[in-house]
């Protein structure tokens, strides 16, 4: 079956899978040409014996004075921790347990059968890496399922300890190929090597692909992630030292229509801790899946050979004067992996599909979470039609024939939960019944509105990637309080943009003339801006396009504005820690949303505000300092984030605070 | 220093091999006693009449594809001469995808109106006239000694031309007359290219195109006696241009050998092994050249450059023989040597190791070398290579050989296991007294057998040599059938010679795949030395050209991308070949800036007009003035 012109397959609901039966099928996977085979056992202990963990020991042994048979057994207790258990016994009852599972809870999961191909075919040739989006529990599960399903080795995958000690499904995930790391093991130096050469053996000998999130979590807010680059460099590592002929890399995009966690997310999002992982939790969480999720797209991106991406980057002869295992990585290829991860996440959202659902609730808060059925039917449209006209693939199935209402009321009972479309042909979000906060400031009424708005927000965030630069762009025009704007300074509130953005929105860093070019000609050709002479007439570029791809970055600008007015007025008292700050700015902007300064609850993501301090972080505005006690501590720099705002200000109508504004109750008397 | 008595036993006109020493003034008297040494020379004056002008070898010795379509080697000089190898026809067809029907035979030949004429600088012409010295305008013998034997030259010749060839041939037959030659090459800035045994594979000897001064090519062939032999210290004065054979010929005769074998060894000469820093096969017994050289004298622009001194070792700075050894004929040329002698081994014999895989193979050979008792040679051939060793199989008459040739691979792959896609074959050669070999190849076997390895013969252990001698022919064979091939070597720790190999061969295979040849290229390596902090491995490439518009450049970006590789794998840019023209473009990496500057200098120092010209290792650029370091 294929579905919305896109080569998709799906997977789930066609006869081939519809019993047991078809877990005990002939399972061939292609094995790679250069593979020794090994036990998952003779894994672990080649890692224990190999250079790099036998000298981290010695060093360790040498440095805290512990004995290298105490370490080594140590070392033993980190592997077996860490190590999968890799089967086929596990593999089949999951894919038993997950059609049966699967086929209740989704209309259809559709793969990019063509892709998958080639990837089974590179499998022989080389060491594989798969890079999916991180979006849900569900995303490793559906990797793993699709592998068994078209006869691709089944990766091997790193996951976080919180499954671990998961009973049952703990044992069965480390089975079926997850090995578990610690969430933050930075200074850990045995745990490092460990952890590395793990990952590499793998690669080295081809024993399954390899799969990891590269940004280390699930994305609560359904937008890429700054990448976390300690498993990628681990895994480029084994091509810079020449230890493989060559690696490919598949980036996975993983669009779902509803996700699992949304309630959990939008709650997370606001300062909510995440229940711990259990198989009780899990158990008392089944009712979700009789529930209605819609239909799931899988799409592998063409593989990228690693070897001619870093063509030009690095010059892998520098570690020839060292042995390999000691060698450290030079800055350069740092960098590109830097830029490896840029591009993969970049691909990842290429091979996303937006769901219908996720154009609805983009309307529907550019509504004010109110829109009448028809008008509905022709912005979806109509925002369909930009989406694909910027490069975007929209899931259309079942509107084919123009019959987009139909298409609307056959997705929406899959959202009842969120929305309810009413008798007088409304659609309405729906308002959060009890939202309990424990934070400070932040009453439950506030919560709940909050609540009710990130439950839409979230699936907006899916498709702002495909408007990322033509929204920036937008910005610009609509803040201009010129007449006229030359491209040359259009280019640069751009790029300031795109700085102050950075850990917001995944940017390339080599392309970033190419992709404003590209955007910037897009939205010339449907008509939204007008350029004469290199000018832009900002009146006549002031259009229904560009004023909603402003609107849809408005909250984000808001955001950093809100960021920045707390760190200005609270300086060094603002929090030593980033978390610290944001929540102190969540506070403020609690305060700001009860005064009816701003408008947006958006603002009160608590991920939008730590990615603000990253941010500064990165250009300077927040420093690091040590205090008195010698701890680190983040102090911003007044001067550098009063110049941010007012650049901002450059491109945005910024609200104006007066004393009542900040009369926050948690504000410090000296100001 | 020539002509002085030097108090050492001398055999210098005892017989008519070892000739008188040296003198300033080649009289005619003595000039006669020159020539008749010479005659001793296996290679005449006019190499072409012996040799192929346009590939490798004797012009005797060919290899063809006889009347029943099968490949024959002609000619009576090898020991497989007129032996018919019955399998290489289909393993040329089957893993190089050659077809029968599809031939590139060479042009018959260059005729003088095809080459370049003669830069004539008349009075350096006139003044060399007057010297005395013998030297040629002929075409044949400047084409000649225009190339040496990359791809690149010998498809130039059988296909296609050169832009520059030497303008003038001379051969002086002694230092003397080398001091003379440069002497008058400086004095009328004349280009002076050193040529030995033209075996260069790296584009040494080719002429810099865009050289617009007269070239003079200086054979050192007429330069072959050995001029005294000191039993008592086991040390021989030879004249550089002596080749290989010769001289173990002549050394053999009176119980000696110099034990430097490289794989070139019927037609290199001694001056080309100090110039490119040649290894031989033996070199675990005798040394590389290096280890073999007592004392060098070189002429230079600034002088006769040498040490005052014949003796082992020497503190005094940093050592000159290492600027000279490898400096590729870009300082001056290398008249005489001085170089240890060994008494002949009573006992040679061959053997064989076969192992289930390469890396096990690897293992064992690291473990000869970690107890450093390796004999005189050991090499690895990789599964390729083993595979098409098996092809040059000569023709078995007899069917109890077939038979049992039969029951021996049944014992290997069905009794033991062994993949034959995987196998690979260490190849041996004892040296020394009986009971020496006898020794070593206990330990040998020893070790082996710890890696699952199975002593496999002594003729499966001969044929991996004869495929050394071999394998330049049927290089020549596959020109004509539209295969072209090549072989690099590097040296590499022995943490990564595996990864080195594995990736290298892999990166071969990409890259013609990338470049839309159609056929898979036959990639094959095998380790050839052992040290004690790595080995030497030398790499084979072949592949099919039907169907492409520009072989040569095709080929040559991918022996870039395979030398990219080879030092991203932690290898070097060359073990024993050199640097020449072709791999420059490394050379800064591989030495460092400065290191770059310091051999500039020294360039600068004793060349400083660029008369030693062949743009060998630093390029054109080392012409330029020193201002620019």
């Amino acid at each position: 079956m294929i579905r919305c012109n896109h080569g998709f397959e799906e997977i789930i609901h066609h006869s081939g899978c519809h019993n047991v039966a078809w877990g005990f099928n002939s399972y061939n996977p292609p094995v790679y040409k250069y593979n020794n085979p090994r036990q998952p056992s003779e894994i672990r202990s080649d890692v224990i014996q190999s250079d790099r963990v036998c000298r981290t020991i010695a060093q360790l042994s040498e440095r805290e004075g512990k004995s290298e048979t105490e370490l080594r057994q140590e070392a033993e207790e980190i592997i077996s921790e860490m190590g999968h258990e890799k089967g086929m016994a596990a593999i089949r009852v999951f894919a038993i347990a997950l059609t049966n599972t699967w086929r209740h809870m989704y209309r259809g999961i559709y793969v990019n059968k063509g892709n998958i191909l080639k990837v089974r075919e590179l499998c022989k040739d080389h060491p594989v890496v798969f890079m999916p989006c991180h979006r849900s529990y569900m995303d490793f599960l559906l990797m793993s399922y699709i592998c068994y399903a078209y006869d691709l080795p089944c990766p091997v995958i790193t996951a976080g300890m919180d499954f671990m000690a998961m009973q049952v499904i703990g044992s069965l995930l480390r089975r079926s190929g997850a090995f578990f790391i610690r969430r933050s093991f930075g200074s850990d130096l045995l745990y490092w090597a460990i952890f590395t050469e793990y990952v590499q053996t793998h690669l080295r000998n081809g024993d399954s692909p390899v799969e990891f999130f590269v940004e280390g979590t699930r994305s609560r807010s359904q937008k890429s992630l700054a990448p976390k680059l300690g498993c990628l460099t681990a895994v480029l590592e084994t091509y810079f030292k020449a230890e493989v002929p060559d690696l490919y890399i598949v980036p996975v995009g993983i669009s779902y229509e509803r996700i699992l966690e949304e309630k959990l997310y939008s709650y997370e999002l606001l300062g909510v801790p995440k229940p711990r992982e259990s198989t009780s939790g899990l158990w008392k969480a089944r009712h979700i899946l009789s529930s209605d999720y819609g239909s799931i797209h899988v799409s592998f991106a063409t593989p990228i050979s690693v070897h001619e991406f870093m063509k030009g980057h690095v010059d892998r002869s520098v570690h020839s004067v060292q042995p390999r295992y000691m060698s450290a990585l030079s800055q350069r290829e740092i960098a590109a992996a830097q830029i490896m991860a840029e591009e993969v996440l970049l691909q990842q959202q290429r091979q996303m599909v937006l769901s219908p659902w996720s154009l609805v609730a983009t309307l529907l808060l550019h509504h004010g979470g109110c829109i009448h059925m028809k008008q509905l039917c022709t912005e979806v449209q109509w925002l369909k039609q930009l989406a694909e006209n910027f490069g975007s693939r929209v899931d259309w199935h079942g509107a084919e024939d123009g019959s987009v209402e139909k298409m609307l009321r056959d997705i929406l009972p899959v959202y009842k939960d969120t929305v309810t479309l009413s008798t007088d042909l409304h659609l309405r979000s729906n308002p959060v019944e009890k939202a309990t906060s424990d934070r400070k400031g932040l009453d439950s009424a506030t919560m709940a509105t909050a609540v009710q708005h990130m439950m839409l927000a979230i699936y907006r965030n899916q498709l702002l990637h495909a408007f990322l630069h033509t929204g920036l762009i937008s910005v610009a025009v609509i803040g201009c309080r010129k007449n006229v704007l030359c491209t040359e300074e259009l280019y640069d509130r751009h790029l300031f943009l795109q700085k102050l953005l950075c850990k917001e929105f995944t940017f390339s860093s080599t392309n970033k003339k190419k992709e404003f070019d590209h955007a910037f000609l897009c939205l010339q050709h449907i008509g939204a801006v007008s350029l004469s002479d290199h000018q832009l007439h900002i009146a006549r570029s002031t259009t229904k396009t560009t004023i909603f791809l402003q609107r849809l970055f408005q909250p984000f600008l808001f955001g950093y504005w809100l960021l920045f007015e707390y760190l200005v007025t609270h300086g060094v008292e603002s929090g030593s820690s980033g978390q610290a700050m944001a929540i102190g700015a969540q506070t403020l902007g609690a305060h700001l949303l009860q005064q009816g300064i701003l408008s947006h609850p958006e603002i009160l993501s608590l991920e939008m505000l730590s990615n603000g301090v990253k941010s500064l972080l990165e250009c300077g505005a927040i420093c690091r300092q040590r205090n008195r006690t010698g701890d680190m501590m983040l102090v911003p720099d007044r001067t550098e984030i009063f110049h941010l705002k007012n650049e901002l200000g450059k491109v945005i109508q910024l609200p104006v605070l007066d004393a009542k504004g900040l009369a926050l109750p948690l504000t410090p008397a000296k100001l | 220093m020539a002509g002085k008595s030097r108090g050492v036993v001398s055999v210098e006109g005892k017989n008519g091999e070892f000739s008188e020493s040296t003198n300033s003034n080649v009289t005619s008297q003595n000039k006669k006693a020159f020539q008749e040494a010479t005659l001793k020379n296996s290679i005449p004056k006019r190499r072409q009449e012996l040799l192929k002008w346009n590939g490798w070898g004797y012009r005797d010795s060919e290899l063809i594809m006889n009347a029943k379509q099968q490949v024959e080697l002609t000619g009576h000089r090898y020991k497989l001469s007129g032996t018919v190898m019955p399998a290489l026809k289909d393993w040329l067809l089957s893993n190089l995808g050659a077809r029968l029907d599809y031939t590139r035979p060479s042009q018959p030949g260059l005729t003088a109106a095809e080459l370049p004429s003669p830069v004539i600088n008349q009075v350096f012409l006139e003044e060399l006239v007057t010297s005395g010295v013998d030297h040629s305008v002929d075409c044949q013998d400047r084409l000649f000694r225009a190339h040496g034997h990359t791809l690149h030259e010998v498809f130039a010749l059988r296909e296609g031309n050169f832009d520059r060839i030497p303008d003038l041939v001379v051969w002086p037959v002694c230092h003397d007359e080398v001091v003379k030659v440069v002497d008058l090459a400086c004095k009328h800035n004349v280009v002076i290219i050193p040529f030995g045994g033209g075996t260069s594979v790296t584009q040494a000897v080719e002429c810099p195109a865009t050289e617009s001064r007269m070239i003079v090519s200086l054979d050192t062939s007429q330069m072959s006696r050995i001029l005294w032999l000191d039993e008592k210290n086991l040390t021989a004065c030879i004249e550089a241009g002596v080749i290989g054979q010769d001289l173990e010929r002549k050394l053999e005769e009176k119980g000696y050998c110099t034990g430097h074998e490289p794989d070139s060894f019927e037609f290199s000469s001694l001056g080309g092994w100090v110039a490119t820093r040649a290894s031989g096969m033996k070199k675990n017994v005798y040394g590389n050249i290096e280890d073999l050289v007592v004392h060098l004298r070189a002429v230079t622009p600034r002088g006769v450059l040498e040490k005052g001194c014949q003796v082992p070792r020497i503190s005094s700075g940093p050592d000159l023989h290492h600027v000279l050894l490898g400096s590729e004929g870009t300082l001056g040329v290398v008249t005489e040597v001085i170089m240890k002698v060994r008494p002949r081994p009573p006992c040679q014999k061959y053997g064989s190791v076969v192992f289930s895989g390469f890396e096990t193979g690897v293992a064992c050979l690291r473990e000869v070398a970690r107890q450093r008792c390796a004999p005189a040679s050991i090499r690895l051939v990789d599964n390729e290579q083993f595979i098409f060793g098996q092809a040059l199989k000569p023709e078995v008459n007899s069917i109890i050989q077939s038979f049992v040739d039969g029951i021996k691979k049944i014992y290997l792959t069905k009794w033991k296991g062994f993949d034959p896609k995987q196998m690979c074959v260490a190849t041996l050669l004892f040296e020394g007294t009986h009971k020496d070999v006898e020794v070593q190849e206990k330990k040998v076997y020893e070790i082996a057998s710890m890696f699952g390895g199975l002593p496999a013969g002594e003729e499966n252990g001969q044929r991996g040599y004869d495929l050394t001698f071999l394998i330049a022919y049927i290089r020549d064979l596959g020109f004509h059938y539209g295969v072209i091939s090549e072989s690099f070597e590097t040296s590499v720790p022995w943490d990564r010679v595996v990864d080195l190999c594995r990736n290298v061969k892999d990166r071969l295979h990409r890259e013609c795949k990338a470049r839309g040849i159609p056929h898979p290229p036959f990639a094959s390596c095998r380790v050839t030395q052992l040290y004690d902090a790595g080995a030497c491995v030398y790499f084979y490439f072949a592949f099919c050209i039907r169907g492409l518009a520009n072989p040569v450049s095709v080929y040559e970006e991918i022996e870039t991308a395979a030398r990219d590789e080879i030092l991203a794998c932690g290898g070097s840019i060359s073990h024993h070949h050199g640097v020449g023209k072709l791999r420059q473009r490394w050379l800064a990496q591989t030495v460092s800036g400065p290191g770059l500057g310091l051999l500039r200098a020294v360039k600068q120092h004793l060349d400083p007009q660029n008369i030693f010209g062949s743009g060998n290792l630093l390029g054109a650029a080392a012409a330029g003035p020193a201002s620019k370091l």
